[in-house]
């Protein structure tokens, strides 16, 4: 069982022997090498006290001490060696793991994200990168050893005296036996332990989001009743855990003393019979106690292997979904676009099962007009701008931009002209100005960040702040209003100089009245950008070239805001609500 | 889900008065429990202590002098000895695990119950993830300093102590020998935990930098991808998680020294025993056995001295835990909670319900206004609808007149009486609420109407009836047993309104605030939800704050508010003849209802 699942685990021959082989076989030698060394004190001993008994010279036993000592640092050595070669290593490992990870995380696009939340990503990069190392590191090492305390101890006791090595050694099996059995108590046990600890937290979590619930009907007595009721039975749960944990250790020892005592006994009678010396009874006594450890460390290193192995699966899962979106070599890498974008047909669904969100959208975009899509709640704007930089990936030759399909243009190309300001903004925990000039990290200038938080309508809050650009943002540092985030993620989509912008709702935080200067600013600066806008307020895009109306995935209008509300219809009716709306908020 | 705070790491202190006392008075109240432990850890440390000295004893007087006899009857003696001390052992450790677990369960209900009265603000500032963290892992790591740390450590220290009284009961010349390198031990113990317990913050540290790099990458990708910063964040990562490893790398050095180094310590008082205890032996000044019983005492002096080191790092995370949930104990609760404050003015006997705000400002941490200068009144029995924009301060009347928010200037009367002088709790059993966010617990249909309190199913299904609902309830698979997924997803929006009504009348307040929610719901829900609406308002004063003209028309009075003052007052027809902003709001309504 051992030998089979130590070998068949590709699992360590992967993660570390693959990579660190001259690591794995210096570790390997340093710790056959200890293990070796580690037959020898007692036998050091055996001879001190025959020696002793027989009256020997104490020069020969002065020789014996210095031998002990000189025996023990080439240990000493021996152990450093064999913790840093394989200890150090299995983090070496770990990073690699953890590296290999975020790489592949980052090629993987909006339906995997949509799948996997963060909280599922975040608990496979660490619980379960820690148990492979766990397994590879701490549990290789612990099967190794044990490996070779059984190939190394009994050959050397039955040398001494076969008949007490069989009469002292058989208790010791019971060890694997008892670990075994108490090991699947305590597993299950403990998973029980785990889930109730989950139930706690859940309750927590409910009750804290829940407070206000909690508040207005008075619930805290019934609230603290159910949260008692499930830490006692996380108590009890524990509590039953404790038994069959505290009795592990005890019983080894004790298993390990019944040894000592048959010696005392066999060996005792066999001593007084001069079948054996004094001092091969007390080496036996050392060597009793050595075959603890390996005893014990099969049924640890077994489960280790077990975790590791579930473990590396769930990471495995991940690691084996290809990437929806590659840029193939043959893509086009150097493009320097007008601007021009065109949706020819296009239809788009998340999955095969479920309904289309965009039907039969066919549009020309110009290169630098100014365009706004328009339209109720759910109905495909989103899909449709996230479309172009392909965060969501659309068919070949549906979406033109310059007349090449966007398929066809390397994603990071096609990115890097593409300034994108998402509906949820997203700043990250860095300075203002890092935030600003997120898309040109290499090429931070201060002029830029100026120039683009200014035309966001956001320079002269950033001014305010204690250290201006230079403050922190997030849960260190400062935190800024939804609006403000929003200006802030608009200088960022700016500082990359995009020939097209996107706006995607993403003014929703900001008062009508700025957020119509930011548009005039981008409009006036825009130097032949072409500026894509999704949004409800209508009032800010009255004068744009294109307003796009849009209803279940469908174009049902385009034309000027002039065209459009002299027609009946949805624009017209959108609009005269804006209307009211925004008269009733700002009067 | 687990936050990535990285102020959640450890500062590290590890003795700190007021705490290590504030953690005393828990094990105080365990405190025959705790002095049994002791007493016992003391027992099996006097076994543990006599097994070397028998088996040598065996051998002086058994063996070396050819009586089997007394090989027999020490064989016995020890194995009785260690009999009786596994079961000590075993029992201590059951002991020592119970009060651990007691005391985490003490901690943790009394911070649940703390939190349970601190004020609504203090929630808008801490996110659920940190209390949780708090409740849940800070007092794991509590528990784990109770169950794995304290009495291990005193075990530790009385067999230190013990090897050492015993080693110079035996001999003190040899004692001498054999512990000269003791003070080298302890020095290289000292040394090590220093370097090591620094190692391991930082390791906490860098893993928490780690962490929360990678959560906001996660949550952030997609912006990444955007502005394709994916090779420079991949290098950012690189270098945290390089920092990590070498960090990791560190801390594996030293106990790769550290321990062998102990190892080369214990080996040379070996060789010093072996030595000095063969002159003694030839001199006739000491015994075979208790020369072996020596090498066992040696031996079994450094398994602790070791084991203490290890233990420091979980004092330190605990005294990092301890100080953040004793900080949180420390956090102030709301005003006149749970106080029954019958001292304060006498509980209200029965309500009839005439509410009045009598020029009410507001304002949340200090910033603008959200109420400014709000009065109006509503009679016994009357309903008032409170229509205006998003952000003009109708959530706010609801909070303030259940003091989830506490008001800064002005007043609010209840029946004539002044909500200040109101116990909360009776206040918020008289003003019953429903808010925009049904919140649903996990539990039955059952549980989410009657709140966890003990109400007959007769009452709950009378309820149901009462509002015209049992249709509802006897198409849920299990009736009220029907369990509600977290947060309700297995309910559409028309099922969770449903049980929010329920629950309001079952909970049967003499004041209704209703905040409904601008879902979608199907049209014959709605006019289910309609209908039940105007049963539970029915002679009840209540507040609606609606989208639906229906409902609105239905109230006798009309408040519009907006940014956070009134504009206009009275019934519709009134206000519709005004031509001001209602009737504006009353035509973009119609609009959307029409759409």
């Amino acid at each position: 069982m051992f030998f089979s699942s130590f070998f068949k685990e590709n699992l360590i021959y992967r993660v570390f022997i693959k990579k660190y082989k001259k690591y794995f076989i210096l570790g390997a030698i340093s710790l056959i090498i200890v293990d070796i060394i580690n037959i020898v004190p007692p036998l050091l001993i055996k001879e001190v006290i025959d020696t002793l008994t027989s009256h020997g010279s104490i020069t020969k036993i002065l020789h014996i001490s210095g031998i002990y000592i000189l025996v023990s640092l080439v240990q000493g050595a021996g152990r450093y060696f064999w913790r840093m070669y394989f200890i150090g290593t299995s983090f070496r490992c770990d990073y690699d793991l953890r590296m290999a990870f975020f790489k592949h995380i980052e090629t993987l696009s909006h339906s995997f994200f949509r799948k996997y939340k963060t909280g599922n990503l975040m608990s496979r990069a660490t619980n379960d990168l820690n148990a492979v190392r766990m397994a590879v590191g701490p549990g290789m090492l612990i099967g190794l050893d044990a490996l070779f305390y059984f190939f190394l101890i009994p050959p050397i006791v039955i040398y001494l005296s076969p008949k007490l090595a069989l009469y002292t050694f058989l208790p010791l099996l019971l060890m694997p036996y008892f670990a075994y059995r108490i090991k699947n108590v305590i597993d299950k046990r403990f998973r029980r332990v785990q889930e109730q600890f989950s139930n706690i937290s859940e309750k927590a979590q409910e009750n804290i989001s829940g407070i206000r619930i909690v508040k207005s009907f008075n619930m805290s007595n019934q609230e603290e009743r159910t949260f008692s009721r499930l830490c006692k039975d996380f108590v009890n749960k524990n509590l039953s855990l404790v038994i069959p944990q505290s009795l592990m250790g005890p019983v080894f020892e004790y298993i390990t003393y019944l040894g000592i005592i048959i010696l005392l006994l066999a060996g005792g009678n066999m001593v007084l019979e001069g079948t054996i010396t004094l001092g091969t009874l007390i080496a036996f006594q050392r060597y009793i106690s050595k075959m603890v450890w390996p005893m014990t460390a099969v049924g640890w290193c077994l489960s280790l292997f077990q975790r590791g192995k579930a473990s590396m699966e769930r990471v495995d899962e991940i690691m084996d979904i290809k990437p929806e979106i590659i840029s193939s070599k043959s893509a086009i890498k150097n493009i320097r676009p007008a601007g021009k974008v065109e949706f020819k047909d296009l239809s788009f669904r998340y999955n095969k099962n479920e309904d289309f969100i965009l039907r039969n959208i066919s549009l020309e975009i110009t290169p630098g007009q100014k365009v706004a899509l328009i339209g109720p709640v759910g109905c495909g704007k989103t899909t449709l701008v996230n479309l172009i930089p392909r965060i969501l990936p659309a068919e070949h030759n549906k979406i033109l931009l310059d007349d090449i399909d966007i398929n066809k243009i390397d994603v990071k190309e096609l990115r890097s002209h593409i300034g994108f300001v998402s509906q949820d903004t997203f700043l990250f925990s860095e300075k203002i100005k890092n935030n600003i000039s997120f898309g040109n990290p290499d090429q931070f200038d201060e002029c830029k960040v100026r120039e683009c938080a200014s035309m966001s309508m956001i320079s002269n809050e950033i001014d305010n702040l204690p250290e201006g650009y230079d403050s922190y943002l997030g849960e260190r540092g400062i935190n800024l209003s939804g609006g403000q985030k929003q200006r802030v993620s608009i200088a960022r989509a700016l500082a990359i100089n995009p020939r097209i912008l996107i706006f995607d709702d993403c003014l929703s935080g900001v008062d009508a009245r700025t957020e119509e200067a930011i548009i005039k600013n981008i409009s006036t600066e825009a130097n032949g950008r072409t500026l894509i806008v999704v949004t409800h307020r209508i009032p800010a895009i009255m004068d744009f070239d294109l307003i796009v109306v849009l209803q279940n995935g469908e174009i049902i209008g385009t034309g000027t805001h002039q065209q459009l509300s002299e027609r009946d219809g949805l624009y017209k009716s959108l609009y005269e609500n804006e209307v009211v709306r925004e008269s009733l908020a700002e009067g | 889900m687990k936050e990535y705070l990285s102020e959640d790491i450890i500062r590290g202190k590890m003795y700190d008065r007021t705490i290590i006392k504030k953690l005393m008075s828990y094990i105080m109240r365990y405190r025959f429990s705790a002095i049994l432990s002791i007493l016992m850890v003391f027992l099996a440390t006097l076994m543990f202590l006599l097994g070397p000295y028998m088996f040598g004893y065996a051998i002086d007087h058994g063996i070396v002098k050819a009586d089997k006899g007394m090989v027999v009857k020490m064989a016995l003696l020890l194995l009785s000895v260690e009999t009786f001390r596994t079961l000590l052992v075993i029992a201590q450790n059951y002991n020592i695990q119970n009060i651990g677990q007691k005391v985490m369960m003490d901690l943790r209900m009394e911070l649940f119950s703390h939190i349970q009265t601190l004020p609504v603000s203090f929630f808008d500032k801490n996110p659920v993830g940190r209390l949780v963290t708090r409740l849940t892992n800070d007092i794991a790591a509590l528990g784990e300093l109770f169950s794995a740390g304290i009495i291990v450590v005193i075990g530790d220290v009385f067999i230190i102590v013990g090897i050492i009284v015993t080693m110079f009961l035996l001999n003190v010349k040899l004692a001498l020998v054999a512990l000269c390198v003791l003070p080298a031990m302890f020095a290289i113990s000292i040394f090590f935990s220093r370097k090591i317990k620094i190692a391991f913050r930082e390791i906490k540290r860098k893993l928490a930098r780690i962490n929360s790099y990678l959560n906001e990458n996660i949550t952030g990708m997609e912006t990444i991808q955007l502005f394709n910063r994916e090779k420079k964040n991949y290098e950012t990562f690189d270098s945290v998680n390089k920092d990590y490893l070498h960090e990791q790398v560190r801390y594996v050095r030293y106990y790769a020294i550290f321990q062998p180094a102990l190892n080369i310590m214990n080996a040379l008082s070996v060789a010093l025993i072996l030595w000095y205890g063969a002159i003694r032996y030839f001199s006739n000044d000491l015994t075979l056995g208790i020369l072996v019983a020596f090498f066992a005492y040696i031996q079994g002096i450094f398994d602790p001295i070791r084991d203490i080191v290890e233990k420091y790092n979980i004092f330190q995370g605990a005294m990092a835990s301890a100080e953040r949930v004793f900080g949180l104990m420390k956090e102030s609760p709301e005003d006149d909670y749970g106080k029954l404050t019958f001292s304060k003015g006498k509980a209200l006997q029965k309500v009839e319900g005439k509410v009045e705000f009598k020029d009410v400002w507001v304002t949340y941490n200090n910033s603008d206004y959200v109420l400014k200068g709000l009065s109006f009144k509503i009679e016994a029995g009357q309903s008032l609808a409170i229509v205006g924009a998003t952000g003009s301060g109708k959530t706010s009347v609801t909070n303030v007149l259940t003091r989830l928010y506490e008001i800064d200037k002005g007043a609010i009367l209840l029946d004539n009486r002044n909500i200040q002088d109101i116990d909360k709790t009776q206040l918020r059993q008289i003003v019953g609420m429903i808010s925009q966010d049904i919140f649903l617990f996990s539990g039955t249909i059952r549980d989410n109407i009657s709140l966890f309190n003990s109400i007959s199913d007769k009452r709950i299904l009378e309820t149901i009836n009462e509002l015209g609902l049992t249709h509802f309830i006897n198409r849920m698979p299990h009736g009220l047993d029907t369990k509600v997924a977290e947060r309700g997803s297995n309910l559409s929006a028309g099922e969770r309104q449903f049980i929010s009504l329920a629950r309001i009348l079952a909970y049967d307040p003499d004041i209704l605030i209703l905040d409904e929610a601008t879902s979608n719901i199907d049209p014959v829900s709605e006019v289910l939800i309609q209908d039940a609406i105007q049963k539970i308002t029915k002679d009840r004063s209540s507040i609606i704050i609606s989208h639906r003209l229906s409902t609105i028309l239905n109230c006798d009075h009309i408040l519009v508010l907006k940014h956070g003052e009134k504009v206009e007052e009275g019934t519709h027809e009134t206000l519709m003849r005004t031509k001001g902003l209602y009737s504006q709001l009353y035509k973009l309504y119609l609009r959307k209802e029409s759409v």
